[in-house]
């Protein structure tokens, strides 16, 4: 007699995933032990040794600068052997290497891909150099092209690296770079890919002992060793890149196996409307109004005859801080650009604030020129027009950048 | 035809679908450590 039961539980999905489980189990109990062992090594030893071809061999496609698909915010973790390689392909040994880091201003946000500074810069300076813009979001000095320019001054016997700095060294989280892109820094720390003298190794070890002391930092430090040997973190990123993504992103979810060589950055028409509508927000004129008056306390203080003098302590430690960020013998090779805001966004300011705004950017100055870094200012003489909000820069502010950088490097390469 | 049912015989064909197997779960353990580098959530996490 059958089973009153048979007929509905065929059609329960519980019941035919037992069954295929079952059969599974049969499948592997079948199968010898020993093959499957080999076979795991044969896999995972390919595997490692792709990774370290696509390390080497990685490029990027019809590249610019840096932008959404390509950058970590959207799951795309270029590892420092990527950043590496990209320019190791694309840039003779024989021709002046002008690596861009730093944040977005150095990007080229409020301009677009054909109008990017960088690109003016390329212009100036003429085929002896050649201009490569690694500058990304929120970056710092270190961060991201900061490791990149520290494995390429090794191998490039002519070579610069711009990155641009707040005043104060703001924005600057030390040897190894900020929370987002410390992972390059600490990928090439594990490949060997650095070195440098006693102060920065002393530097870079307690930081690592202070990061292995956190559960992220344990997870980043022992991940990044690991994949010294395994390589993983290259092939799969260059898998993503060159043929289909394998990490779910919000911002690509229409097309999530989309590989990220084929996005290409557009253009923005509207940068003039982006202009007008910020000047036009009143909060975050507010914002930034309220945010310049507050920075510039900082470093400078009143004397009695109410002359504004710098902190000189808080300069020292600034310097101090400045200097620890490359390896010494890098320090020429640097350099460092302070970027001036935007004047429209500090109608507040008193005639004491732009006293104190002047020895701010004068002490910057200073304490970078006293670690031994090449420096400039920009922005000082720059109209509103030339900024797309309270710091970014439009294609003008952009060019004049460009002119002023070029002048620099021009001269520290006489 | 006839030399290939020769070699494969049977077991042969279970030890080439045991390396298979194996090489499959050697390149998903790579892309595993892969994935735990990243602090991203896997597809199935979005799906459900």
């Amino acid at each position: 007699m059958a089973d009153p039961t048979s007929i509905s539980d065929r059609g329960d999905p519980s019941y035919s995933l037992e069954k295929l489980g079952n059969a599974m189990k049969r499948f592997v109990a079948w199968l010898p032990a020993l093959p499957v062992l080999v076979g795991i090594i044969l896999g995972f030893g390919v595997c490692c040794m792709m990774g370290r071809v696509a390390a080497a061999s990685f490029n990027f496609s019809h590249f610019e600068r840096f932008f959404g698909p390509i950058q970590p915010q959207t799951n795309f973790y270029a590892t420092a052997s990527e950043l590496v390689s990209h320019v190791r392909r694309k840039i003779p040994k024989d021709k002046t290497l002008v690596l861009i880091g730093g944040a977005s201003y150095f990007r080229g946000t409020g301009q677009n891909p054909d109008e990017v500074w960088s690109r003016e810069l390329q212009n100036l300076l003429g085929d002896k150099y050649r201009v490569v813009n690694f500058a990304i979001d929120q970056a710092g000095m270190t961060d991201f092209a900061g490791a990149a320019f520290q494995v390429l001054a090794r191998e490039y016997p002519h070579m610069i690296y711009v990155a641009n700095m707040a005043p104060q060294g703001n924005g600057n989280d030390g040897v190894d770079g900020g929370e987002t892109y410390r992972y390059v820094f600490w990928d090439a720390y594990y490949k060997h890919m650095l070195y440098g003298d006693l102060v920065w190794q002393a530097d870079v070890t307690s930081r690592q002992r202070a990061q292995l002391k956190t559960q992220s930092g344990l997870e980043l430090h022992l991940g990044k060793f690991i994949d010294s040997f395994t390589y993983a973190c290259d092939l799969w990123s260059y898998v993503g890149y060159r043929y289909f993504m394998t990490v779910w992103n919000d911002s690509f979810s229409g097309e999530p196996f989309r590989n990220r060589r084929s996005i290409i950055e557009g253009g923005d028409p509207n940068m003039l409307n982006h202009q007008r509508e910020t000047r036009l927000d009143k909060e975050y004129t507010a914002t930034m109004e309220e945010r310049n008056k507050g920075y510039i306390q900082n470093g400078t203080y009143l004397d009695k005859d109410g002359h504004v003098l710098p902190v000189t302590d808080s300069w020292n430690n600034t310097s101090k801080q400045i200097s620890h960020l490359f390896p010494a013998d890098l320090h020429k090779q640097c350099l460092i650009v302070i970027l001036h805001s935007n004047h429209y966004f500090m109608k507040s300011l008193t005639p004491i604030d732009w006293k104190r705004y002047e020895v701010m950017f004068k002490a910057s100055e200073e304490a970078c020129k006293k670690a031994g870094y090449p420096v400039i200012q920009v922005g000082h003489d720059f109209s509103a027009d030339d900024y797309v909000d309270a710091g970014h820069f439009m294609a003008s502010g952009g060019r004049k950048i460009a002119h002023q950088v070029a002048d620099k490097i021009k001269e520290m390469g006489k | 035809m006839k030399t290939i049912t020769h070699f494969l015989t049977h077991k042969k064909i279970r030890t080439l679908l045991a390396v298979g197997l194996g090489v499959i779960i050697g390149i998903f353990l790579h892309y595993l450590l892969y994935r735990y580098s990243l602090p991203s959530k896997p597809f199935i996490y979005v799906a459900f």
